[in-house]
């Protein structure tokens, strides 16, 4: 499946793996950001793809290595229909796990004033709609299948039902159903174990190689410089984002944080030890005034070691090396994913933080080691 | 009945209904859904259910089943889709519903009723609807029934960089449909860096429209403000070019520019100036000497 394949054709491969759940690995192949399928796409056709597969899972039963995609919409998604998909997705977990339940209450948080109906009984979804559910609909559905494990979750539940605003009268009773039948948390339970960025690391397949040499690249100053004058000095903590983003949850809050992540730095001292870099995903758009006005707005104190980046020559080498969750519709990035790297003073990765939020003292403990 | 006199007798009538507070919520939902009720008891009834609508947001489900209902005359339902704007805006309980609100408003996009159709369209294509922003590009694109005229779906598509209509934009401003859906099409690629020679290529054209060539030297801002600085320099200096255009290349240029280039041009700009027997031209000349030459 690539960039010519039809919406339909994928639509019915995601049909038949239902009937044949044996199969599901041809769905599981469909979700790395960087899959050909998604090029010159629109953001519209990756949401409408990537949430008709993921709600798949829900049925065929989703596999450890899904797990981590269902986390990730759960956690940052904004899209009533993805949050939906990967809600659904969580049902096909082989047994309830109280792992989840963070991530889905931070979906509750994302989608508790923009949520929306949506459909999963046709593709494309056309209007009026046979059956509807809604994403909140879905995450309070999930927390009940996984019952009694979801007990950590009661305060916060409590607290959106304590809220007048948030639910429709049918999704309240929904909830309503829920705390009645999730026990009071027992002095034994333990908050559930909270899965970090830090411990679902992609796999790195450039281990001691260094970051390639001769990228053409132009801060936010409008200076120019090569990959190797600025990466492979001392340790530095790289991100990706690009200024046109509209998820609040993703390229926006990187640099906020990265703008926290320097001034740690500052304050212990080692700002000039150690140089951070956010490089666009949307080179020819982001120009040095955008970089610039981008960083400064959430924070950012830009200096020689403290730079933004387009790349002017050589993104592709350099997405090959990073193996950058991100793909391109036809004028834009239509999807990417959280991706904060920490390389070492020659320039090779030593972390990398994916997907998942990342927390600062774990990068700021990387860069220390 | 003439004109004033009508607006007299509708006036006294919402001052009638308006001093009926003991008009309830339910009442005033009633008069909503009466085809029979007359124009100014609607309105007085718009404006009970907009001020109290917090007492009892289930009426929201109301006004939804009035607005969805193709046997209540289009304009009553277009009006109760302006109140549940209204309503959206500054009601707190209303984002409660809001999943049904915009489900309902999906629901009515082929209403047969124009301004109505177009009035849920447009809300929608603000949320960034992904259902509307299909249905407008297969209008254009000729796969369906188009929801509104050409200009207004390139319009409405342009509120989301991210409905990745570029391609769409190119073969439109090739081959488009009249000359105000070329226009629009050519705003929307100030978003695509893609289409810097494109829209050079337009400024260039003497041919072309004056006002279309103005909107493609303003897309290029937003992509390449050093192409942009360059083309309306030489409009700037060129006496051939139209006079609003030379104006506008002035004004931006007397906004942006920097002050050495700005210093260099400006007594040619003088020149040029006094040999215009444009208004327009005179005035920008004058500021742009007067920032430049200092």
């Amino acid at each position: 499946m690539d960039h010519t394949t039809s919406e339909s054709e994928v639509a019915a491969l995601v049909d038949y793996v239902k009937r044949h759940p044996q199969h599901r690995g041809r769905l599981v192949e469909l979700l790395p950001e960087r899959h050909p399928l998604y090029r010159g796409r629109s953001s519209n056709a990756v949401v409408r793809l990537r949430g008709y597969v993921m709600a798949a899972f829900e049925q065929v039963g989703l596999p450890a290595t899904v797990r981590r995609y269902v986390l990730d919409e759960l956690q940052n998604g904004r899209h009533a229909y993805l949050v939906a998909a990967a809600a659904m997705a969580i049902r096909g977990l082989e047994e309830p796990t109280a792992d989840v339940v963070p991530f889905l209450l931070s979906a509750i948080q994302n989608m508790k004033y923009s949520d929306d109906k949506v459909t999963f009984d046709t593709f494309p979804a056309t209007w009026p709609a046979p059956s509807t559910t809604t994403a909140l609909a879905e995450i309070i559905e999930s927390l009940a299948w996984i019952g009694d494990h979801a007990q950590s979750a009661r305060p916060a539940l409590e607290a959106l039902a304590a809220d007048p605003y948030a639910l429709s009268a049918e999704t309240r009773m929904m909830l309503e159903s829920l705390l009645a039948a999730l026990h009071e948390p027992h002095a034994c339970c333990h908050e559930p174990h909270r899965v970090s960025a830090a411990d679902i690391q992609a796999p790195v397949h450039r281990v001691g190689e260094a970051i390639p040499s001769g990228i053409q690249m132009q801060d936010q100053d409008g200076r120019a410089l090569l990959s190797q004058e600025f990466f492979g000095v001392v340790p530095t903590v790289v991100t990706f984002f690009y200024t046109r983003c509209d998820n609040p949850n993703k390229c926006s809050l990187t640099v906020t944080k990265l703008a926290e992540v320097q001034r740690r730095l500052r304050q212990d001292g080692v700002s000039t030890h150690v140089c951070t870099a956010a490089i666009s995903y949307d080179s020819e758009y982001d120009l040095p005034l955008r970089l610039r006005a981008y960083g400064q707005n959430r924070g950012v104190q830009f200096s020689d070691e403290h730079r933004f980046l387009r790349v002017v020559c050589g993104f592709a080498r350099l997405s090959e090396f990073f193996e950058l969750g991100v793909n391109y519709g036809p004028g834009l990035v239509n999807r990417h994913r959280i991706e904060l790297f920490v390389l070492d003073h020659r320039g090779r990765i030593a972390k990398a933080f994916t997907r998942l939020q990342w927390d600062i003292d774990d990068v700021l403990a990387h860069v220390r080691r | 009945m003439d004109v004033s006199e009508y607006r007299r007798q509708s006036q006294a009538e919402v001052a009638e209904a308006d001093n009926r507070s003991d008009q309830s919520l339910d009442d005033a939902v009633r008069v909503l859904r009466d085809i029979k009720a007359s124009r100014a008891k609607r309105e007085a009834a718009a404006r009970t259910v907009g001020l109290n609508i917090d007492q009892d947001p289930s009426k929201i489900d109301d006004l939804l089943d009035i607005l969805a209902d193709p046997n209540v005359p289009a304009n009553q339902r277009t009006n109760i889709l302006y109140l549940l704007r209204q309503i959206s805006f500054r009601s707190a309980p209303f984002q409660a519903k809001r999943p049904e609100y915009l489900a309902t408003l999906r629901g009515i996009v082929d209403d047969p009723d124009r301004t109505l159709r177009r009035r849920a369209v447009g809300t929608l294509a603000r949320e960034k609807d992904e259902y509307v922003q299909r249905r407008l590009i297969d209008g254009l694109e000729g796969r369906d029934k188009a929801l509104v005229p050409a200009s207004k779906a390139i319009q409405l598509l342009g509120y989301d960089v991210h409905a990745e209509i570029l391609p769409l934009m190119h073969r439109l401003v090739e081959d488009p449909p009249n000359k105000v859906a070329r226009k629009e099409a050519i705003r929307l690629l100030a978003a695509d860096p893609a289409a810097v020679d494109s829209l050079v290529e337009i400024v260039r054209d003497k041919r072309e429209d004056p006002d279309v060539r103005r909107t493609a030297a303003i897309a290029l801002q937003s992509i390449a403000p050093d192409v942009q600085l360059a083309e309306l320099r030489r409009t700037a200096l060129d006496a051939a070019e139209p006079a609003e255009l030379r104006a506008m290349a002035l004004t931006t240029l007397t906004q942006f520019d920097d002050q050495r280039t700005g210093s260099e041009m400006a007594s040619r700009v003088q020149e040029l100036g006094d040999e215009s027997s444009s208004r327009q031209v005179k005035q920008a000349t004058r500021a742009f000497v007067s920032k430049y030459s200092a």
